[in-house]
């Protein structure tokens, strides 16, 4: 089944510091205004979102808050989505059976994830890593295709930047 | 700030005891906590973690109903055996659900969310107790009952655990939900009945059961107006 996966990173979050556990930090000011602008700027473009699975660490729920309203189904917690990819998590994607899947995470995972489902290179693969983008944060990628390793392409990229300037 | 700390402890420690198989009480509560937090989540005015929590209460769900028949006086041996095989086929999915990564995942998740503000929580409440009062307004005229009685049910639950979230009296509230858990266990074992392989035996039981429930929501549609008082609470009395 081909299917549409939208892989975005969490917004900023409160730096690491000494005593707040590194699942606990939450979105800085900056990081609410960005997830908020992905939010709206996906809206704009039109953007409909089946179903949405999240990391449960902190920044990564409060990002796919805000994106909560563009999902026409459910909503799942994943914690295949707080580690290195894994062939778990993309049984998971295929089996959501969604045609629309939001993925909300962390680097350097989801780019390995995307690397992964359009390459099929991993990162213990002893060939040299193709090149790739900066995955920067608040950022969001559109793959294409059979959620399988090597079966999805990367139909768009978006930054925060760009998904502020679209217009209604 | 709410803090979700001892409830969360409570779906934790009793998924064990669900898992366990032994005692009935761990199903019960793992589907009350998860009932509790949803309520939370929502004082909070979010939205995610919702949708786990309702698989993790659907997880349970039939499971729940099934330990109510069982402790039930009335069944006969048939149906007490079919009701036990039919517990014992439930158990290894709610087994694998409650040991799931999911699950603990969402434990994780509700350790981490930010508790609901009071001032946020107390505005949340208002709605929750309009929408009940509107599900109980429409029983009345309602052509299925058995949907509408369902949703004022939970929605009269939802309402009492935002007001125990709030430190609010709930006596009132309990009283006119103990009415609705006994028309609700009917529901369930009228559902159960129709779905069993004794369906056809049980025909006289059920038709009597169905007779009864009937006449007992009407009884509740005329007390409607006394207990609505109860639901409104102290603001709604006016």
């Amino acid at each position: 089944m081909t299917m549409e996966l939208w892989i975005v990173r969490h917004a900023e979050a409160e730096e690491r510091r000494l005593g707040l556990a590194d699942e606990r930090r939450a979105l800085t000011r900056r990081g609410r205004r960005d997830a908020d602008a992905i939010a709206r700027g996906l809206r704009r473009l039109g953007v409909e979102i089946e179903r949405l699975h999240h990391s449960p660490l902190l920044r990564s729920v409060e990002t796919a808050e805000r994106l909560a309203p563009l999902v026409s189904g459910e909503t799942a917690v994943s914690a295949e989505l707080a580690r290195s990819p894994s062939s778990a998590l993309v049984r998971e994607i295929a089996d959501s059976g969604a045609r629309s899947l939001a993925v909300v995470g962390h680097e350097p995972w989801l780019s390995e994830l995307a690397f992964w489902l359009i390459t099929g290179w991993r990162v213990d693969d002893p060939r040299p890593q193709p090149e790739w983008i900066d995955f920067p944060k608040s950022g969001v990628l559109r793959l294409e295709g059979e959620p399988r390793p090597g079966g999805m392409r990367l139909a768009a990229f978006h930054d925060v930047r760009t998904l502020r300037r679209v217009r209604k | 700030m709410l803090s979700n700390q001892v409830w969360l402890a409570h779906l934790c420690e009793n998924s064990v005891v669900a898992r366990g198989g032994v005692d009935p009480e761990g199903v019960h509560q793992v589907r009350v906590a998860a009932n509790r937090l949803a309520v939370w989540t929502e004082l909070a005015g979010r939205r995610l973690l919702l949708d786990d929590l309702r698989w993790t209460r659907r997880g349970v769900g039939r499971a729940r109903d099934l330990d109510v028949l069982l402790a039930s006086d009335g069944l006969d041996d048939a149906l007490r055996a079919w009701f036990v095989a039919e517990r014992a086929r439930e158990q290894p999915a709610l087994v694998e659900r409650l040991a799931s990564p999911r699950f603990r995942a969402l434990c994780d998740a509700l350790a981490l969310v930010e508790a609901p503000s009071r001032s946020r929580a107390r505005r949340v409440l208002e709605r929750l107790r309009r929408r009940a009062l509107k599900a109980g307004d429409a029983l009345a005229r309602s052509a299925d009952r058995a949907t509408d009685l369902h949703r004022l049910r939970r929605r009269l639950r939802r309402l009492r655990y935002a007001r125990e979230w709030l430190g609010e009296d709930t006596h009132a509230l309990k009283g006119v939900q103990d009415v609705l858990g006994a028309l609700n266990d009917r529901q369930v074992l009228l559902r159960e009945l129709a779905s069993s392989p004794l369906a056809r035996r049980a025909m006289e039981r059920r038709r009597r059961l169905a007779e009864e429930l009937e006449r007992d929501v009407a009884r509740l549609i005329e007390r409607w107006r006394a207990l609505r008082a109860d639901v409104a609470g102290v603001e709604g009395r006016g």
